[in-house]
């Protein structure tokens, strides 16, 4: 960045240079060019095909993009329900059903695919041979000046096979099995992400604890506990406090076998009507047993989950990129065919996007049998754990820890393992690059309790959701853009993520092209800077979003008419201040005696060459 | 004064080009709205460069070489203007598409070119006419020049469309030929609306020194090699040039489009005098004939102010000549078919009238009218007695630009107007200069008659100007 700083600023001082400097240049660069590969032009020009990095390229309402019926076709005009959440059936069999909130009836992946919410759809590019954007590698915040309050965008479903085995004792095992089936199973039920944090925060997130309260504007005096009222559901998923993230589809969890134990029997929830959940709907979590052919990279066949459809991308129509295109296609199923005969994966070679992964939890006995001698050992292998291979990953997310930690109250808890397994953001991408996009999607009401908590100066009390205040999180956001912050990475190409806490020595806010530099010019123009305002977007749905859609996305036509009128401006402004001086400036003025001229008309009151004429034939 | 000079270049620049500038302010616009997917898109930015050649071709689109023998008429046909003109615009699009068929070796180019070249030739055949001069010294049809031309334009374009196609897309062999491409596509456009005719007319009349005729090369290959190199530069330096720069390829094409095909120099403008009667501005009455100060200022005259006029619907039309710091007969010295007509009259009431080249930068210029009076004897005319005629040229503002310091006055009353705005015309006068909107005040023995001046439009053609009567002295001053 530096770097690019600085030739920018060399690149700046060379345009007072004479003409004929210029051109000299010209030549001399022409001269190196052709006869030695443009080794230091580069170095001022940089390729932007070369870039590492990422790179915001758009930021927008979902929901209000999908909603406008005029930019888009009569014929793909999106139905009133286009997506529906389908639970697997082996999750209902073995967690019980799945439960969307109360009074909606919805998960949040259905009200943003079917536009009942508001959601800001965040799309970041890949640039160069860097790492995914997994979770630990991009942060979303909104605050003033700095990140304050996080967002927790949504992810893509788990399809894990679980194993537990090792040396420890059989109740720890267990410990370790009934935390995967408690966890796994929440999941299943209320299409959220376990990513772990606080109690309260898994609490709520998780809907166990019930929606906050509101104090009452005019509380009856007669009645002690009418000061405040509890939102009677949450509908709109009002009365939500702590950011979560929430799933695009439906998890799918299996256990492929614990040392000495078998498979529970089904004791799922407490039934459809009540949407609450209960202790029952925890406690009666259990998993069904792996079938034989689901290991890690193994296509799963389970439910879909939310369809996000990318825009047309420039090379789709160059002859260049056809030429390309057929060349990489050719490779791919010649690689895919390879991949059939060497692992039978399956022949369709984009069927790797939905694929189950392996989840290998080893638990060992230390010097005794103790708690605190207890280690556990977590292996990941699939498509979540970002690495070289875009398909399948392996790695270690827990190394030999202890699996018992102290807690504050002093008590003994096991470790939250699950929250360690990776989630993946949802990608999309041309022919050329599928992953070339991550699409970070928030829904409205994180927004919105963010944007109150900012406006009310405390971003730990949760805020009061009854109708007041701001509603619209999205539009405020995409108004005061200055308020988000996207971070990734300083250090993209680094195998390593940088630490949590967010530092500017570390992470990098790429929605700063938002803000609009010095001049604050951000409410005209495209949302993401000149350099991404052509970039597609990423819309909920299986139709391709149209170009209406996307200059409606990135404001290229209020971009454009400000261009258009800025240089009508500049015309008139460099037209006005030439002639500034004449305002006031004397006009020249020349004195005569007599001046023949037409006789005045009738509608003149007063003629005063004809009166002076007249004066000048009675003088003489 | 470099400085000066600069500046007036520039603007002067800017504001003959004022057209160019708004076709790139337009494309500036649009290009937001062209869709990712759409040819014109095309990262390459060869299909949005041919555009803008093209528009370019069509505003101002012309041949390279002289024209006809300059004492022939030439024909003028609009609808025939208006075919060239397309034929023009096409003339691009046809060579992009035999450099896409040879770099992609799809059949599909290779017809939209055939297409493309279709329209060219029934466009020219539709404006033949136009430009057409009587001469024919040579009979038959050039078809070995025109297919020579065809021929090599087609194969020079096919060879870099090729070249590119085996050469794997690397930007060392793809920027100089897109930039070939361009350059041909300046010539091919010049090339077509060129006629062999009126070279034929050229060498048969020989030059005047009795030596052959010989086209000047240098503006087609300034053309070619002109756009040819600076884009080759550009593609090769600046990597990842792409749609959304695009605005610089449009605008790298709209100057050179302004450099090839300048804005042509006329021969004469259009001048106009209006005479016009002041709109109010009397004086108060004499008070009673007390003498007055001379802080005061005299009462019972009429002030005239060049913001207050009333045109009466008596005016005089003036064709006043360019003068152009080249040679005339340098530039064009093709001998004359016939005996040449007398010079036209510059003389004007006031001397020698004309535009001068601008005395900073050299160049042609048509907005500030010079007058040169021969000395005393000019003035003179008038009348011999100074305390009661005078001529005064009022400018109700300094032109931009100029100095703005405010002239002596000759009296304490009198307001301190910017020296340019006046310019009092004596016996010891010898230039003075008018523009757009200024006003000659023309008194003598108190009675006094005022003409505005207007610059109107350019004249290119001789035959034009030698249609025009001169105004003579008498047109301006009563006998008497």
């Amino acid at each position: 960045m530096t770097s690019a700083g600085t030739d920018r600023r060399a690149l700046r001082s060379r345009g007072g240079a004479p003409l004929r400097a210029v051109a000299g240049a010209q030549l001399v660069a022409l001269a190196l060019s052709l006869s030695g590969g443009c080794t230091d032009l580069d170095e001022v020009f940089p390729d932007p095909s070369l870039t590492q990095g990422y790179r915001l390229v758009g930021a927008y309402d979902s929901t209000a993009l999908r909603s406008m019926d005029l930019l888009i076709p009569a014929e793909e005009r999106p139905k009133p329900y286009e997506y529906i959440w389908l639970p697997p059936a082996s999750m209902k069999k073995a967690c019980g059903p799945a439960k969307g909130p109360d009074g909606l009836g919805i998960f949040e992946a259905e009200a943003v695919a079917n536009r009942m919410m508001p959601a800001l759809v965040v799309v970041v590019e890949r640039q160069g041979d860097v790492p995914l954007l997994d979770t630990s590698r991009v942060q979303m915040a909104i605050g003033k000046d700095e990140p304050q309050f996080f967002l927790k965008p949504m992810v893509q479903p788990r399809y894990l096979q679980l194993t537990v085995e090792g040396t420890a004792e059989d109740r720890y095992q267990q410990q370790v099995k009934t935390q995967l089936q408690t966890y796994l199973c929440m999941e299943h039920k209320t299409g959220r992400a376990w990513q772990g944090g606080k109690l309260d925060q898994v609490r709520q997130a998780l809907l166990l604890n019930p929606p906050d309260a509101v104090k009452r504007a005019d509380p009856d005096p007669s009645d002690e506990k009418d000061d405040e009222v509890r939102l009677s559901d949450r509908k709109f998923f009002g009365g939500q406090s702590e950011p979560v993230a929430a799933l695009l589809g439906p998890p799918s969890m299996c256990l492929s076998g614990v040392a000495g134990r078998g498979e529970r029997p089904g004791r799922g929830g407490q039934g459809d009507v009540s949407l609450s959940l209960v202790p029952s709907d925890v406690w009666g979590a259990s998993l069904l047993r792996c079938r034989e052919d689901v290991k890690a990279g193994a296509r799963y066949v389970g439910p879909m989950p939310m369809e996000l459809s990318l825009s047309e991308v420039a090379a789709a129509d160059d002859p260049r990129g056809r030429r390309l295109l057929a060349e990489k296609e050719k490779a791919a199923e010649e690689q895919a065919a390879e991949a059939v005969r060497k692992e039978a994966l399956p022949e369709n070679p984009n069927a790797w996007r939905r694929t189950w992964s392996e989840v290998n939890i080893t638990v060992r006995e230390g010097a005794d049998k103790t708690p605190g001698q207890q280690f556990a050992r977590v292996e990941f292998e699939g498509r979540e754990l970002v690495g070289e291979d875009e398909r399948l990953n392996k790695g270690t997310i827990f190394e030999d820890g202890q699996m018992f930690v102290e807690l504050d109250s002093g008590e003994v808890g096991l470790v939250d393992l699950v929250s360690r397994i990776p989630y993946r953001y949802p990608t999309v991408g041309d022919d050329f690059d599928p992953d070339r996009y991550t699409v970070l999607i928030v829904p409205n009401w994180q927004l919105v309790e963010g944007v109150r908590r900012l406006h009310a100066g405390n971003l730990e009390k949760p805020r009061a959701t009854a109708g007041e205040g701001e509603q619209d999180g999205v539009g405020w956001l995409l108004e005061h853009p200055e308020s988000l912050f996207v971070m990734v990475p300083r250090a993209p190409a680094a195998a390593a993520a940088p630490e949590a806490e967010v530092t500017s020595d570390a992470w990098l806010n790429i929605a700063g092209v938002m803000s609009g530099g010095a001049l604050k010019l951000r409410d005209w123009g495209y949302s993401v800077g000149m350099l991404a305002g052509r970039s597609p977007i990423v819309l909920p749905g299986v139709v391709t979003p149209t170009w209406a859609q996307v200059t409606a996305a990135q404001r290229a036509a209020p971009h454009s008419m400000v261009l258009g009128a800025s240089a009508a401006l500049l015309v008139l402004l460099a037209a006005g201040i030439v002639r500034l001086r004449d305002l006031w400036s004397r006009v020249p003025e020349e004195r005569v005696d007599f001046w023949p001229g037409p006789p005045p008309s009738d509608e003149e009151d007063k003629d005063d060459m004809a009166e002076l004429s007249k004066a000048g034939g009675e003088k003489k | 004064m470099m400085l000066r000079r600069i500046q007036i270049t520039v603007l002067r620049g800017v504001a003959r080009n004022v057209d160019l500038l708004g076709i790139w302010l337009a494309l500036l616009v649009a290009a937001h709205h062209v869709p990712v997917t759409h040819p014109l898109a095309r990262a390459d930015l060869l299909p949005w460069m041919i555009l803008t050649l093209s528009i370019v071709a069509f505003v101002r689109g012309r041949r390279f070489g002289s024209g006809p023998h300059p004492m022939l008429t030439p024909r003028i046909d609009t609808m025939g203007s208006i075919a060239m003109r397309v034929a023009y615009a096409v003339v691009p699009w046809a060579l992009m598409f035999i450099y896409d068929a040879a770099r992609f070796l799809e059949p599909k180019y290779l017809g939209y070119a055939a297409a493309a070249c279709g329209v060219v030739i029934v466009a020219e055949a539709l404006g033949s006419s136009q430009g057409q001069t009587a001469w024919q010294p040579q009979r038959g049809a050039p078809i070995v020049e025109t297919l020579g031309t065809a021929v090599f334009l087609v194969g020079a374009v096919a060879g870099a469309g090729y070249v590119t196609h085996i050469g794997g897309e690397r930007i060392m062999i793809t920027a100089p030929a897109r930039a070939l491409v361009i350059g041909l596509a300046f010539l091919g456009t010049g090339l077509i609306a060129a006629r062999i005719q009126n070279h034929r007319q050229r060498v048969a009349a020989g030059r005047k020194d009795s030596l052959p005729y010989r086209s000047s090369k240098f503006p087609a290959f300034l053309a070619v090699f002109g756009p040819t190199y600076t884009f080759a530069v550009v593609f090769v330096i600046v990597r990842g040039l792409d749609f959304d720069q695009s605005f610089v390829a449009s605008l790298l094409v709209v100057v050179w489009g302004a450099v090839v095909w300048a804005h042509p120099s006329p021969i004469m403008v259009s001048c106009v005098l209006h005479e016009v009667v002041p709109n109010g501005g009397a004086d108060p009455r004499p008070t009673g004939g007390q003498a007055q100060g001379f802080d005061a200022p005299p009462e019972g005259a009429l002030r005239f102010n060049p913001l207050r006029t009333r045109r009466t619907l008596v005016m005089h039309p003036w064709l006043v000549p360019v003068r152009s710091s080249r040679i005339a007969e340098l530039d064009d010295p093709v001998r004359p078919l016939w005996e040449e007509p007398p010079p036209l009259l510059t003389d004007h009431i006031l001397g020698d009238a004309a535009f001068e080249p601008d005395p900073l930068t050299r160049q042609d210029q048509w907005e500030v009218l010079t007058i040169r009076l021969r000395g005393r004897a000019d003035v003179q005319t008038m009348g011999s007695d100074a305390q009661t005629r005078r001529m005064v040229i009022l400018r109700a503002f300094p032109a931009p630009g100029t100095s703005g310091a405010a002239r002596m006055a000759t009296y304490r009353w009198e307001d301190r107007v910017p020296e340019q705005t006046v310019q009092i015309l004596d016996p010891t006068t010898e230039v003075a200069q008018l523009r757009d909107g200024d006003i000659l005040v023309l008194s003598a023995e108190g009675v006094a008659r005022a003409f505005e001046v207007e610059i109107g439009a350019p004249v290119y053609r001789v035959a034009d100007a030698l249609q025009f009567r001169a105004p003579q002295v008498e047109d301006y001053v009563e006998a008497g």
